[in-house]
């Protein structure tokens, strides 16, 4: 249930703009989150989500952008509903790095995890966004949970991507999309780490005929946005970014072109 | 309405201007955004008293900032954050916002069943009816804050 991400594994995190290197690997954005926190930390935990296919942390930002969009609408008087279409944004960043070393944690999905910490393998996949509290229980658990003999301790937990569908291809096991949760430990001020590239990031949501929304459409189809990605120029090479190994059919995300997405809400 | 490229340029713009460390982004937010060393404060969780003192000049804003924990000023620039992806990093429609108080778009529901705008709330009760909703996070967070960002007048808390 111990698990190590290979030294060379690159991870992926999609923060907000103004937000620099240093804030990537702080852990402050999960911490300073509402008295909620989020799925895997509870306030007083500073925790980096990351995940080794890219297309998880798209995806997971596609979810909150969803959201967002969600509150403008609800939020907004009925005479400033026309002003909000079209759906789409572009201040996303989608961040590239290596961690030194990537920290051991506890595989959740693990059959040994879920004996060893008695839980329900359905409260990996709650598809809330409010209400966390069994997943703070377990995170907890995994981070007081002692050193396997000779082994490293573990700081944070793999887990199942609950916005990311699962992908079913006949004759293959089915693919459960994942991502990292990685706590901080104490009085540690940064995951040690290095970015290796960095995107500018978009997502719009459609309508049902794939076309940009207006103040005419009736049907938004959220649960498929599309995405593209923009080199940022500077230090930062904007690379086309490779296809995750495990998923299967995957391919590599060329920058300035368009992909879509499926989002998993329930 | 914004387009994909407006949200592209208003990002590209907040990130040039937003500064790299915490005081120097809180002083940002007050001089660029309109936000209110008051409610900053409050924010930080200083007392309402306090906040105010600071506000009048008594308090040095430099020299407060220094007092302050990083937790504290963190999670009042988190907060001021989301307010800002909100408003797609346009800051200056944020501005434009706090300039019209939200006292009729805003409800709040009360024990027995009753719902009132928040201009209907005896003003000593509005702050830290939002103040609370904001630090609870969630559904009703950011117009909350909104909300309470854009309170234009201080209750005295020594009146």
């Amino acid at each position: 249930m111990h698990h190590t991400p290979p030294a060379d594994t690159v991870f992926y995190r999609v923060i907000g703009p103004g937000r620099r290197w240093s804030d990537v690997l702080s852990g402050k954005g999960t911490f300073y989150a509402g008295q909620k926190g989020s799925r895997y930390n509870n306030l007083g935990l500073k925790t980096v989500y990351a995940a080794s296919d890219p297309l998880v942390s798209v995806t997971e930002a596609a979810f909150y952008e969803a959201l967002g969009w969600h509150e403008r609408i609800g939020s907004a008087l009925l005479t400033n509903q026309h002003k909000l279409a079209p759906f789409g944004r572009a201040s996303g960043r989608l961040w590239a790095f290596q961690l030194n070393p990537p920290p051991t944690v506890i595989d959740v999905e693990d059959p040994q995890a879920l004996q060893t910490f008695r839980y329900p393998p359905h409260v990996l996949r709650n598809p809330t966004n409010e209400w966390y509290k069994p997943t703070h229980d377990l995170m907890n658990a995994a981070v007081s949970f002692p050193a396997p003999t000779g082994g490293p301790k573990a700081w944070g937990v793999k887990a199942p991507s609950v916005r990311t569908p699962r992908l079913v291809v006949a004759g293959q096991p089915p693919f459960q999309p994942f991502q990292y949760a990685f706590a901080l430990q104490p009085n540690q001020q940064a995951l040690p780490g290095h970015a290796v590239d960095c995107w500018n990031l978009e997502i719009e949501f459609l309508d049902s005929s794939r076309q940009p929304v207006t103040a005419q459409t009736a049907i938004v189809d959220w649960r498929r946005p599309r995405f593209r990605l923009r080199p940022r120029g500077g230090n930062w090479r904007g690379a086309p970014v490779p296809a995750f190994p495990g998923r299967p059919n995957a391919t590599a995300c060329q920058p300035n072109t368009w992909y879509d997405l499926e989002i998993n809400f329930a | 309405m914004p387009t994909l490229e407006q949200t592209r340029a208003w990002a590209e713009e907040f990130e040039r201007q937003y500064p790299e460390t915490l005081p120097r982004r809180l002083q940002w937010l007050t001089q660029n955004v309109g936000i209110r060393q008051y409610h900053l404060l409050r924010l930080m969780g200083v007392s309402r008293l306090d906040a105010e003192e600071c506000e009048e000049g008594s308090v040095g804003w430099s020299s407060a900032v220094e007092t302050f924990s990083e937790a504290q000023m963190s999670w009042a620039e988190e907060r001021i954050y989301q307010a800002l992806d909100f408003y797609h990093f346009d800051w200056k429609a944020l501005e434009e916002r706090l300039h019209q108080p939200l006292d009729r778009e805003f409800s709040v529901a009360r024990p027995g069943g009753e719902t009132l705008s928040l201009g209907e709330i005896p003003e000593e009760e509005r702050e830290d009816i939002l103040l609370n909703l904001i630090a609870q996070g969630g559904a009703q967070s950011i117009t909350a804050l909104i909300a309470f960002l854009s309170m234009p007048g201080v209750v005295p808390a020594h009146a």
